[in-house]
C-alpha cells in the first residue's frame, strides 16, 4: 500500500515531471532514495538498508552541493555594498566606540551578511507555499517559482508532518533537520529546486495519506 | 516566581516605553488618526468631521474600530496631545498582555506550571512583534489585551461555568477594538462551547452568554449594510471581484484561501522575511528571531504531550481561529491582523524553551536565560532603536514633523501642501495641535447625517495657515506665498521653470527624499 501511494505521489506531482524533464539521472536516484526511506520509515530494517540509504542521502547532497551552490554567500554585489556601508554609517553615529571597535566592524563587515545569506537561504525552503503555491502570496522576484506540488495534496502533507512528529519517526526527522542544513549553502535560483526535499515530502504526503484513509496510527 | 513575574514587567515596560515618543520617528497616517479624533472628541465631543461620538472612525476611505480612539482621550488628556499619548493605550496594553499571558499558562495543570508560565511571559516581553506593536497605536493590540482577558475568563469558567457569560461579553467588547475580531471571536465562542460542552451542563448559562455577545454586537449589526460596517472587508478581500463559473470560482477560493492561511504558518515568514509593509515592520527582523525556530520546532513536539490540557486546547483553538479573517483578504503576511496567532506561537516556543531548560541546574538556567536576553535584545536594539529609525522615518511622515514646525515659523503666511497623492492632512492637524472645532468648520463633511456611508476622498483641507490641495501652476506660480510637496508634485523642471526658491529640503533621518518647501516668485515669473 505505501510503495501505491508513493507511486500515486510521484505521478502526481509537478515536481516529478520537471525533474524528469531536466535531469531523468537525478531523478533516478531521488526515487531510489525515496523508496529506501520509505522502507526504513515503516520497517525495521538491516543495519546494511539504512547505512546504503544514509550513503545515497548523502550522494544526493554532494550532487546538490556541487551543482547548486550559493557562491554568494561570501561576496556582496554593488547594491549590497552601498547598503552596507549606509548602515555602517548609521550603527557608526548611533553606538559609537560599541559599534566602531575592532570586534563590531569584524562582526558587521565579515560575519553579519553571510549569516544573513545563509539564513534567507534556508528558510526559503522552510515555506510550505513554496512547495504548493509556488510560493503565492509572496513571490520572490529573485528566485525561479515553480508550483512543485498540487495544493490538494496538502492536507496530507500536514497529516503527515504532524504524525511524524507525534510517532517521532527519527530517521525522518534527522533526514529532514540534514536537508534543511544543507540548503542554507543552496542558491534559491538552482532550477531543480530545493532537490532534497523532494523524497522527504512524498515521503510525509504518503504517511498522511495513509493515516486518513486507516484513521489510525500506523 | 511572583518576583520573577516583577523583574519581566520592569523589563517589558522598558522595551515598550523607552523613547515611544521618539521612536518610531513620528507617526502613520491610522496612529494620527487616532489621536487626533481623541484629542478632537475630548475638546469638542465630536471626530474631527463633526461626528458626535461615532460607532466607527470615518478616516481616509475607511473607518477605524472606535474602542482604541475612546481610550486615547485619557491619556491625551493627561499628558496633552502628542505622540506618546496616542501610543501610550498601546504600550500600556503590551505590558497587561504579559500579565495575563502568565496568568493564562499559570492555569496549565501540573507542578511545573509556573515555570512555563514565566518563560511566556519572558518571551512575550521580548519577542519583536509584541514590543513593535506595543510601540505603535495599534487597536490590534488592545484587540489582544481584550482577548486574552476573554481567554483567561474562558480557562477559569471551566471549573466556574457561570463565567462563560463574562467570558463572552469580554469577547464582545473585543469587535469594538478591531474589526477582524468580529468574525474571529463568533468563530470561537461557538467552536469553545461545541468542545467543551461538557464542561456546561447548564444549558441555561450558554444560551445567556450568547445573548449577552448578540446585545453587545447591536450597534454593531444597526450599521450592518453601511460603509462603515463592509468598507474594509471590500478593500482588502478576494472573493468580491469573481469571474468564473461556480466551479472555477470555487476552486480559486479554496485554493487562495489556503495559500493565505499557510503563509502565516510559514517559518520563513515567522522567523525571517518581515511583514512586506513598511509601516508594520522593522528592518530585517521578522515577527520572532530567526533562532527561535530551534524552540519553535520543539515546542511543536511538546504541544502533542500535552493537547488533553484544557488550557492548550484553548489557545491552540484560538490561535488557529484567528488566522481565518486573515486568510480572507487579499493582503500576504498581514502581521497586525493575527497577533491572537503570534501569541499563541510564543507559547509553542516556551514549551520548546520549557524542554530544553527544564533539564539544566539552577546555574546554567541562569546562564541560559541570561543568554537568551542578551542574544534577543542584541539582535533587536540595532535593528529597532536603529535601523528603524533612520530608514523608515519617511514611512513614519517624519518630514511632516517638519513641516509643522516650520509652518509655525510662517505663521500669517498662506502655504500650499500638494495633495494630489497622500492623505497626510491628519499629521499636519496632529503635529500643529490644529483647533479641533476650526477644523470642524472648515474642512466639515457635506452630509454628516450620511457620514457612516460617505467614502468619498477629498483631497483639499485646510489647516491653519496650511492650504492642502493638488498645486495648480498657472494660478500658484502667480501668487506671492509658500508651495510645499514631495519630489513628484514639484520636480527640478517645476522649479525652474515657475522661477521657485527653494526654502527648505525636508528629508528623511537616513538622507531619503521628503517635502521640499519653496517660495514662490510672481514678479520673476511673469516676467518669464
Amino acid at each position: 500500500m505505501p510503495i501505491a501511494v508513493l507511486l500515486a505521489v510521484f505521478f502526481l506531482t509537478p515536481w516529478f515531471w520537471k525533474l524528469f524533464k531536466i535531469n531523468p539521472l537525478i531523478l533516478l536516484l531521488l526515487i531510489v532514495f525515496n523508496f529506501m526511506l520509505l522502507y526504513i520509515t515503516f520497517k525495521s530494517p538491516k543495519k546494511i538498508i539504512k547505512i546504503a540509504t544514509f550513503v545515497l542521502f548523502l550522494l544526493l547532497i554532494f550532487y546538490n552541493l556541487q551543482k547548486g551552490f550559493d557562491k554568494g554567500i561570501w561576496t556582496i554585489n554593488q547594491n549590497q555594498a552601498l547598503e552596507q556601508n549606509r548602515r555602517h554609517s548609521f550603527y557608526a553615529a548611533s553606538l559609537g566606540k560599541i559599534y566602531t571597535n575592532k570586534i563590531g566592524l569584524l562582526y558587521y563587515t565579515k560575519i553579519s551578511d553571510p549569516l544573513t545569506r545563509l539564513q534567507k537561504n534556508l528558510f526559503s525552503n522552510l515555506e510550505i507555499n513554496l512547495y504548493f503555491f509556488a510560493s503565492h502570496p509572496r513571490e520572490r522576484t529573485d528566485a525561479n517559482e515553480f508550483e512543485k506540488y498540487s495544493f490538494l495534496l496538502l492536507p496530507f502533507f500536514l497529516i503527515g508532518i504532524f504524525y511524524m512528529v507525534k510517532k517521532n519517526i527519527l530517521s525522518l526527522e534527522l533526514f529532514f533537520l540534514a536537508a534543511i542544513l544543507i540548503s542554507a549553502f543552496i542558491n534559491i535560483n538552482y532550477v531543480l529546486g530545493p532537490i532534497l526535499f523532494f523524497p522527504l515530502i512524498n515521503t510525509v504526503i504518503t504517511l498522511g495519506f495513509l493515516f486518513v484513509i486507516r484513521k489510525k496510527m500506523l | 516566581m511572583k518576583h520573577l513575574l516583577i523583574l519581566i514587567t520592569i523589563l517589558a515596560i522598558f522595551l515598550r516605553f523607552f523613547l515611544l515618543d521618539k521612536i518610531p520617528p513620528g507617526l502613520n497616517v491610522d496612529e494620527a488618526y487616532q489621536g487626533y479624533n481623541a484629542y478632537s472628541i475630548l475638546l469638542t465631543g465630536k471626530d474631527h468631521f463633526g461626528k458626535s461620538w461615532p460607532f466607527y472612525f470615518r478616516t481616509f476611505g475607511t473607518f477605524q474600530s472606535p474602542l482604541y480612539t475612546y481610550l486615547t482621550i485619557v491619556p491625551v488628556f493627561l499628558f496633552n496631545l502628542s505622540i506618546f499619548s496616542t501610543r501610550f493605550i498601546s504600550a500600556v496594553s503590551g505590558v497587561l498582555i504579559i500579565i495575563l499571558t502568565y496568568f493564562i499558562i499559570g492555569r496549565i495543570k501540573g507542578k511545573e506550571s509556573n515555570k512555563l508560565a514565566i518563560i511566556s511571559a519572558v518571551l512575550v516581553a521580548i519577542s519583536p512583534w509584541a514590543i513593535f506593536f506595543s510601540r505603535n497605536a495599534i487597536e490590534a493590540n488592545l484587540a489582544l489585551l481584550i482577548l486574552l482577558a476573554g481567554l483567561a475568563i474562558f480557562v477559569l469558567s471551566l471549573d466556574r461555568p457561570r463565567l462563560l457569560i463574562l467570558a463572552s461579553a469580554i469577547f464582545g467588547l473585543s469587535t469594538y477594538a478591531y474589526q477582524a475580531q468580529r468574525l474571529s471571536t463568533v468563530l470561537f465562542i461557538s467552536l469553545f462551547i461545541v468542545i467543551f460542552r461538557k464542561s456546561f451542563s447548564n444549558k441555561k448559562i450558554i444560551i445567556i452568554s450568547l445573548v449577552i455577545f448578540f446585545i453587545i454586537q447591536i450597534p454593531q449589526l444597526v450599521l450592518i449594510g453601511t460603509e462603515a460596517s463592509s468598507r474594509r472587508l471590500d478593500q482588502v478581500s478576494y472573493w468580491n471581484n469573481l469571474s468564473g463559473n461556480i466551479l472555477e470560482n470555487t476552486y480559486y477560493l479554496i485554493r487562495k484561501f489556503a495559500a493565505q492561511y499557510t503563509a502565516y504558518l510559514s517559518p520563513k515568514n515567522l522567523f525571517f522575511d518581515p511583514d512586506p509593509q513598511k509601516v508594520r515592520s522593522i528592518p530585517d527582523l521578522s515577527v520572532f528571531y530567526s533562532f527561535m525556530i530551534i524552540p519553535f520546532l520543539l515546542g511543536l513536539r511538546e504541544i502533542f504531550k500535552v493537547i488533553r490540557e484544557p488550557v492548550i486546547r484553548i489557545i491552540l483553538l484560538n490561535g488557529l481561529v484567528s488566522l481565518i479573517p486573515a486568510a480572507l483578504t487579499t493582503e500576504p503576511f498581514y502581521t497586525m491582523r493575527i497577533l491572537p496567532f503570534l501569541w499563541f506561537v510564543t507559547i509553542v516556543i516556551a514549551l520548546g524553551t520549557y524542554f530544553l531548560f527544564r533539564k539544566f541546574s539552577f546555574i546554567y538556567k541562569c546562564i541560559f536565560i541570561t543568554f537568551i536576553l542578551i542574544l534577543s535584545l542584541g539582535l533587536f536594539y540595532p535593528k529597532y532603536f536603529i535601523l528603524l529609525k533612520y530608514e523608515r522615518s519617511i514611512n513614519y511622515g517624519y518630514p511632516y514633523i517638519e513641516l509643522a514646525k516650520k509652518s509655525e515659523e510662517l505663521k500669517g503666511k498662506k502655504l500650499v501642501l500638494d495633495s494630489a497623492r497622500d492623505n497626510s492632512y491628519i499629521l499636519l492637524a496632529f503635529y500643529k495641535k490644529n483647533n479641533p472645532l476650526e477644523f470642524q468648520k472648515l474642512n466639515a463633511l457635506k452630509n454628516i447625517s450620511n457620514y457612516y456611508n460617505d467614502i468619498n476622498l477629498n483631497h483639499n483641507y485646510l489647516i491653519g495657515n496650511i492650504e492642502m490641495r493638488p498645486i495648480s501652476w498657472k494660478d500658484d506660480a502667480y501668487t506671492e506665498q509658500f508651495l510645499a510637496g514631495d519630489y513628484l508634485a514639484i520636480s527640478p523642471i517645476d522649479e525652474k521653470e515657475h522661477k521657485l526658491t527653494l526654502i527648505e529640503d525636508i528629508k528623511g533621518l537616513d538622507g531619503a527624499a521628503g517635502i521640499k518647501l519653496y517660495k514662490t516668485n510672481p514678479e520673476a515669473k511673469r516676467k518669464n
